[in-house]
């Protein structure tokens, strides 16, 4: 399996000093995880040193787009699309934090890029479950608010991201580091058009208070039910009557009125 | 026939003399594997009488009755043997006086003899080893009672001395025994041991010197540090074989006595083992306690470290850098750096440290701090004294280096204290601020010589930016390094102890004090302080100054026992049936004191973390503000 990790210029929130991101140092360690056999840093902007520690923790080889920083997810996915990364085809994942630690770090970047490859996303998965059922799927776990750990399956290939929470943290060995090799390719990005609204500007609205629909649930109201693979009426049954529970919905006898 | 068993004597000792020196042949072939380092051997050897009756002997009179075993043993042999060899001369063997000399050496060995068998009899002691040990008394004695016999026969009944036959026979299987020891057995020790003296890796320690900065390392070389015998150098490898298994390391390794899993004894035959290849069963001494099983096999071009290999990776991880084995080895072995040698092979090669290090060094790459806390609460401790902050415009007679046990409000409390006596005794000084960074101290002890390299850098800039005439702190790790190994990376200032300056302001009369009437205070030696930088005085006598009552506890001055807190010890998850402060503490307490004085961040924590009731803790510099009289 061929893997892409997503580096960003990751800056230490309490120092200020150019840091590897925890996301994407976990990133290697869970591709490594899942069987990746090739391994390869792809950072959309210049060489900088920086990268070069994540040679220590197993990513030897590492990519900088030069320019790329101007459309980084179309830069991104022109290289992982242009098949130019491995000599042996295109990679089957990407990988990257699911949360970055820079100045120009967005949150959104795995998931457009996802998009633009027209690839599924798996987000915040801490590790690989048990080994795939069918051929080119992925089995992992995500990981979910309080510590749980929800089981989801996604087809190759993909993207990944990975929280600062995952335990897959590769060891630091600096010779590693030093056997490095960091390429710098110059390229040029075409960026597309970007849709109304959610561009650099994005929409202005002033704000309006939303109305607390959930004002019988309390922090022990919860519990709820465990359904494993249900049917969708069922579910779907479920959750209304947990809504109507909660007031959320108004009573069965009232319903045809409201 | 006159003369005859007197020419066989003499053929005799000649031949045992060959055959030692060809069983030297595998021993300095097996040396060679080892990394080059070469070494004036023709200079070397010509100082191994002085450091062996000088340095050497210091060492070993140590334990009651070591010198005197030896002298008589080692001195009585080779002076007979010598003697006896001299009787190719035919006009000596005439002589009556010339076999009476030889008997008396003799005698004298014999006398020995007795000591080195009185040792493991009749009941072995447990820092020492068996195996060949058992039977050399026997071999010494068969040479020696042989040796002295052939000369009785020659003093008593010249014309019959073919008498001397049978004492011959005697000799010469003890000499078989002994040409078997040195081969293949622990008496390897006398020939590697003098090597080892000529080429020796720290030769300044000789003479009453001193020498304890770990050296830098070339970080491009193929490996760092060391993974396989064949890596350490050759002169280090004839230190291992120099090993006599006596012990005294082991006596005094804190690590050993609170069960961490590190026999430095063992470790240092561990690796004399797979340097020569042979299994861990060969090893007679008491092991690493606890330490799991490993298949004790290794060889000159295998891993040292792992299940799979000689030493488990646990043994490493346990040494607290105290340099106590080494102050106490009479063959003067450098076992700490042997242990750093080997992190950094672990580190540095393999990312294999303990999960709690991984961390800290991590947090000391990406943050320059080995707790990942903010560069500027460094100083939150001190935000009531108001101490200037040394910017690159400003000037100050002397920096203050706080240490990362400044975030601590324990020992923010002594840093106080110290700031309060600057002021009263008018010293100009300031701190880095914010610019202060790790020393690196932390990392170059867990065998992380990269991130000590990039540290260093980064501080040695920051401090020769800044104008300034001495640097002071309260913490000996920041002490040893900035004072002994950042100099050959290009940093070179005055540094002192807070101790060394407070010592030095009472003794000019800059501060007075007057002695207070406490209960007893014993002071507890920091390592890096007392036997890594020689300062065991100054501390004392502050102490007297500020004190009425004082006591020394059992394990002082060079003897010291570590707290527990160095060399990475408390980031590596040493598992332990003991902690260490709780004996060091247990120490203060036999000699019925109510105080210890300590003068490290890293003490105060150790030792103010035993449970109560135990001594009060307190630095150095709180109990002198306490004596200080108001001018």
């Amino acid at each position: 399996m061929k893997a892409v990790i997503l580096l960003s210029l990751g800056i230490d929130p309490v120092s200020g000093r150019p840091a590897p991101v925890p996301g994407e140092i976990r990133a290697i360690g869970l591709a490594r995880a899942l069987g990746a056999t090739q391994m390869i840093g792809l950072h959309a902007g210049s060489a900088r040193s920086v990268l070069a520690e994540y040679g220590g923790y197993g990513l030897t080889q590492i990519v900088c787009l030069k320019g790329g920083e101007t459309d980084p997810v179309q830069a991104l996915a022109d290289a992982v699309k242009g098949n130019s990364l491995f000599a042996d085809g295109a990679p089957d994942l990407v990988l990257a934090a699911s949360r970055g630690r820079g100045g120009s770090d967005m949150g959104l970047l795995p998931y457009q890029l996802a998009q633009a490859l027209g690839w599924p996303i798996a987000t915040d998965i801490v590790a690989p479950l048990e080994e795939p059922t069918a051929v080119g799927e992925l089995l992992l776990a995500q990981s979910r608010a309080r510590g749980a750990v929800k089981p989801v399956s996604v087809m190759l290939p993909c993207v990944i991201t990975v929280p600062d929470t995952a335990r897959c943290v590769p060891a630091f060995v600096f010779a590693l580091q030093r056997t490095t090799q960091m390429d710098e390719q110059t390229v040029t990005v075409h960026s597309a058009p970007t849709d109304e609204g959610v561009g650099d500007n994005g929409m202005l609205r002033p704000y309006r208070r939303r109305p607390k629909l959930i004002s019988g649930a309390s922090k022990d109201s919860g519990g709820g039910q465990l359904m494993v693979d249900p049917e969708p009426h069922e579910a779907a049954r479920a959750i209304v009557t947990h809504l109507r529970a909660l007031g959320v919905l108004p009573d069965p006898d009232q319903a045809p009125e409201a | 026939m006159l003369g005859r068993t007197g020419l066989l004597a003499a053929g005799l000792v000649w031949g045992a003399a060959g055959a030692l020196a060809v069983s030297a042949v595998p021993a300095v072939r097996r040396w060679r594997k080892g990394r080059r380092n070469p070494k004036d051997m023709i200079r070397g050897l010509a100082t191994v009488p002085r450091r062996y009756m000088v340095d050497v002997h210091h060492a070993v009179q140590r334990r009651k009755g070591a010198a005197p075993m030896h002298a008589l043993v080692a001195g009585g042999t080779l002076a007979g043997s010598v003697v006896l060899a001299a009787g190719v001369v035919p006009a000596l063997r005439a002589s009556r006086l010339y076999w009476s000399g030889a008997g008396m050496f003799f005698l004298a060995a014999l006398g020995g003899t007795y000591l080195v068998w009185k040792r493991r009899n009749p009941k072995k002691p447990s820092y020492l080893s068996g195996g060949k040990f058992l039977w050399l008394p026997n071999a010494m004695l068969a040479w020696n009672l042989g040796g002295a016999l052939v000369a009785l026969v020659h003093v008593t009944l010249p014309e019959q001395n073919s008498i001397a036959l049978v004492p011959l026979v005697l000799m010469a299987a003890g000499g078989a025994g002994l040409v078997v020891q040195v081969a293949r057995g622990p008496m390897r020790h006398a020939f590697s041991g003098v090597t080892w003296l000529a080429a020796h890796s720290r030769p300044e320690r000789f003479g009453g010197g001193r020498s304890t900065d770990l050296r830098p390392l070339d970080l491009a070389a193929p490996t760092l540090g060391t993974l396989i015998p064949g890596d350490f150098a050759w002169n280090i490898l004839a230190s291992f074989d120099a090993c006599i298994e006596c012990g005294r390391c082991e006596q005094h390794c804190p690590a050993f006595a609170a069960g961490q899993r590190l026999n430095p004894k063992a470790l240092i035959q561990g690796l004399a083992l797979s340097a020569r290849g042979e299994n861990a069963s060969a090893y007679t001494g008491s092991p690493a306690p606890n330490a799991p099983p490993t298949a004790g096999q290794g060889s000159m071009t295998s891993a040292i470290i792992g299940v799979d290999a000689m030493i488990h990776p646990d043994t490493l991880w346990a040494c607290t850098t105290c340099r106590s084995c080494v102050e106490q080895c009479p063959m003067m072995i450098e076992h700490v750096d042997a242990i750093v040698d080997l992190r950094r092979g672990q580190t540095l090669m393999l990312g294999e440290v303990r999960p709690g290090a991984a961390d800290a060094l991590r947090r000391l790459r990406d943050t320059g701090e080995s707790g990942g806390r903010p560069l500027s609460a460094r100083a939150d401790g001190l935000a009531s004294e108001n101490v200037p902050v040394l910017t690159q415009d400003g000037e100050t007679d002397v920096l203050l280096w706080l240490g990362d046990g400044a975030y601590e409000l324990r020992y923010a409390r002594t840093l106080r204290a110290l700031v309060k006596l600057l002021r009263l005794a008018s010293v100009n000084f300031a701190i880095l601020g914010e610019a202060e960074l790790d020393c690196g101290d932390l990392a170059r002890r867990l065998g992380d010589e990269a991130t000590f390299q990039d540290l260093a850098t980064e501080v040695i800039g920051t401090l020769n930016s800044r104008r300034f005439h001495r640097i002071v702190t309260a913490d000996p790790h920041a002490l040893n390094v900035l004072k002994n190994e950042y100099p050959v990376l290009g940093g070179k200032w005055e540094v002192l102890h807070h101790t060394t300056l407070l010592d030095e302001l009472v003794s000019s009369g800059r501060l007075k004090l007057d002695a207070r009437d406490l209960p007893a205070v014993a002071y507890h030696d920091p390592c890096y302080l007392g036997r890594y930088n020689g300062e065991f005085d100054a501390p004392r006598r502050l102490l007297a100054a500020a004190c009425k009552t004082t006591v020394e506890m059992e394990w002082h001055g060079r003897q010291s026992m570590c707290c527990g807190g160095g060399g990475g010890n408390p980031v590596s998850d040493v598992d332990a049936e003991l902690r260490i402060p709780d004996i060091r503490m247990g120490q203060a307490s036999e000699v019925g004191a109510a105080i210890v004085a300590v003068g490290c961040p890293g003490c105060t924590a150790m030792l103010e973390g035993v449970p109560e009731p135990r001594p009060e803790v307190k630095d150095i510099a709180e109990l002198v503000l306490e004596a200080v009289v108001p001018a």
